[in-house]
């Protein structure tokens, strides 16, 4: 059953280990209701008992002393493994699932100690919580913890202030979800180039050490500081998401960037002269072809159909596209093709209404709350037409690439948060 | 003539097992970080006290608002009622997104509840 232990690992962190439950099979989602009750009048396909006599024994049946305990259960983390040979050692990361299934390097006390120079931080200093999701624990950790997983992935500690900011979000890279969360870390600022970061020819392939070992250090991260990416505890993405390696670790193309488009970090109040780091998150990217003989931005909402109308959207657009709406088409900065986008791209309520999964968890929820534009677009004729994207901060649009042809790239990725890098120096 | 070399290879053979073998024995221990951060500790919540009989009780049926959960707890309620009838079985759905708290909701039940289903109809 996909679901058991993910249910009995959470009941125990949660402090009822023996929370009473059944099961009925699953999915449930777009079932028919006959189907449902057949369900209900079947039996749990765990225990191969009547679902509805276990409901009724969870309810009524008297409690055990265990039931009724109280206190806490500590788990302390051991600072060190307990010493063994490198092969050895690196059998048990990897049955542990302490890796992302990659060789690691072995984080030595040397190796940490070497890491923690990459920063005026002590080596106890609290950075952060992290967590798969919102309803799962938060495991929290330290610069030396950070450290570790910096070694781990194979990062030098040029690169730690970069990891450390990324820690400080508490954000995870690999979330819950059964939809298979991807994520995305954006650098901007002077740290790009100090640390050799790839934002040109490939900037989005494995041809930066930087890049790799930063975007990897998020996983392992999430891994083992976030308690995320046991699959069937603590991860129930079903397809999975090839990103989760590398989190689309990527520093935004400043240099290209014409008069008047500011980089992201300027967009989100810091000054050009921060180096910070942006999360987003999303599920993936697509490469849409265009008409080079038309104009390029009237042809943005065609192509970002594909985004879920409660969805947001990233564009990662080359260089060479960017001056053709500059140069060409009269966009002056980012803001003012944003706002054209969110304007132009349209979908009708029926079609908004029909993305089932997203109007079912949250739309018709907020919607009942009172929540706008959701409680009025309910209430709109189904031919009416709406933005695709209730408003602006749910579209970015980065600088990438080495300007060898006119590409990009379009994805359902939202903006999370922007933090300093210098803080972690 | 050729036989002559069979003692020799077996011997090189041997040696070099023999070398690789102590070498594995070698292998020095070193030592290396716990790359797991700190868990919370569990703080165990004793569990609600049962009812022992259904009888002119009200149990809600709590609907977290993931996607076909209602369907499944209104089949549910209408199976209930009709094997358990002198029990009022209350169907329920909780403000907001499945992330949301609905305090409200967990007054009224422990003001008029005597024991509560939540699920997911996933």
């Amino acid at each position: 059953m996909r679901f058991e232990n993910l249910v009995k690992t959470y009941i125990y962190k949660k402090g009822m280990p023996n929370m009473r439950f059944t099961f009925v099979p699953h999915p449930i989602t777009g079932v028919a209701a006959e189907i449902c009750r057949k369900y209900l009048q079947g039996n749990d396909p765990i225990t191969g008992k009547s679902v509805l006599q276990e409901i009724i024994a969870a309810l009524t049946d008297p409690l055990t002393s265990e039931d009724t305990k109280t206190g806490f259960i500590e788990r302390p983390t051991p600072r060190l493994v307990e010493p063994d040979t490198a092969d050895n050692l690196h059998k048990l990361f990897l049955e542990n699932r302490w890796t992302d299934g990659l060789p690691i390097v072995l984080p030595t006390e040397a190796r940490v100690a070497e890491m923690l120079k990459g920063t005026s931080h002590g080596a106890d200093e609290f950075v952060g919580r992290m967590q798969p999701s919102s309803p799962h624990e938060r495991w929290s950790y330290t610069v030396e913890k950070v450290a570790v997983n910096a070694v781990m992935a194979g990062a030098k500690p040029e690169h730690f202030p970069v990891i450390l900011a990324l820690a400080s979000t508490g954000m995870t890279s690999i979330s819950t979800s059964t939809t298979s969360f991807a994520t995305m870390v954006v650098v901007n600022g002077p740290v790009r180039n100090e640390i050799n970061m790839n934002s040109g020819i490939g900037a989005l392939g494995p041809f930066s050490h930087a890049n790799a070992v930063i975007g990897r250090a998020w996983t392992l991260m999430s891994i083992n500081l976030g308690a995320a990416g046991k699959a069937g505890e603590t991860y129930m993405g079903s397809q999975g998401n090839n990103y989760n390696y590398n989190n689309m670790c990527i520093a935004e193309n400043e240099e290209a960037l014409p008069e008047g488009w500011n980089p992201l970090h300027v967009q989100k109040g810091y000054k050009a002269s921060d180096s910070t780091i942006s999360t987003f998150m999303g599920w993936g990217f697509t490469h849409p072809d265009q008409s080079f003989g038309k104009d390029f931005a009237p042809q943005i909402p065609f192509w970002l159909k594909f985004v879920s109308p409660f969805s947001s959207a990233t564009l990662l657009l080359d260089p060479t596209i960017i001056q053709q709406l500059k140069n060409n088409e009269g966009f002056d900065s980012k803001e003012q093709l944003i706002e054209y986008i969110q304007q132009n791209t349209k979908v009708t309520v029926e079609d908004w209404l029909d993305d089932f999964y997203a109007v079912q968890n949250f739309v018709l929820p907020m919607a009942r709350l009172g929540n706008e534009p959701f409680a009025s677009w309910m209430k709109l004729p189904k031919d009416e037409l709406i933005p695709q994207f209730p408003n602006t901060s749910r579209i970015s649009i980065l600088s990438l690439g080495g300007g060898t042809n006119l590409f990009w790239q379009a994805g359902d990725f939202g903006y999370s948060r922007t933090v300093s890098v210098d803080e972690w120096r | 003539m050729k036989k002559k070399f069979w003692p020799w290879i077996t011997a090189i053979l041997l040696a070099a097992l023999s070398i690789s073998g102590v070498s594995q024995a070698q292998e020095p221990a070193i030592t290396v970080l716990n790359p797991l951060g700190q868990p919370p500790a569990i703080e165990r919540v004793p569990m609600a006290p049962r009812i022992g009989n259904l009888d002119g009780k009200t149990i809600y049926i709590v609907d977290i608002g993931f996607t076909d959960t209602h369907q499944l707890f209104t089949e549910m309620q209408a199976l209930l009622e009709a094997k358990y009838p002198r029990t009022s079985w209350v169907v329920r759905t909780k403000r907001g997104t499945y992330f949301n708290d609905d305090q409200e909701l967990w007054n009224e039940i422990k003001e008029k509840g005597h024991g509560m289903i939540m699920g997911v109809g996933h």
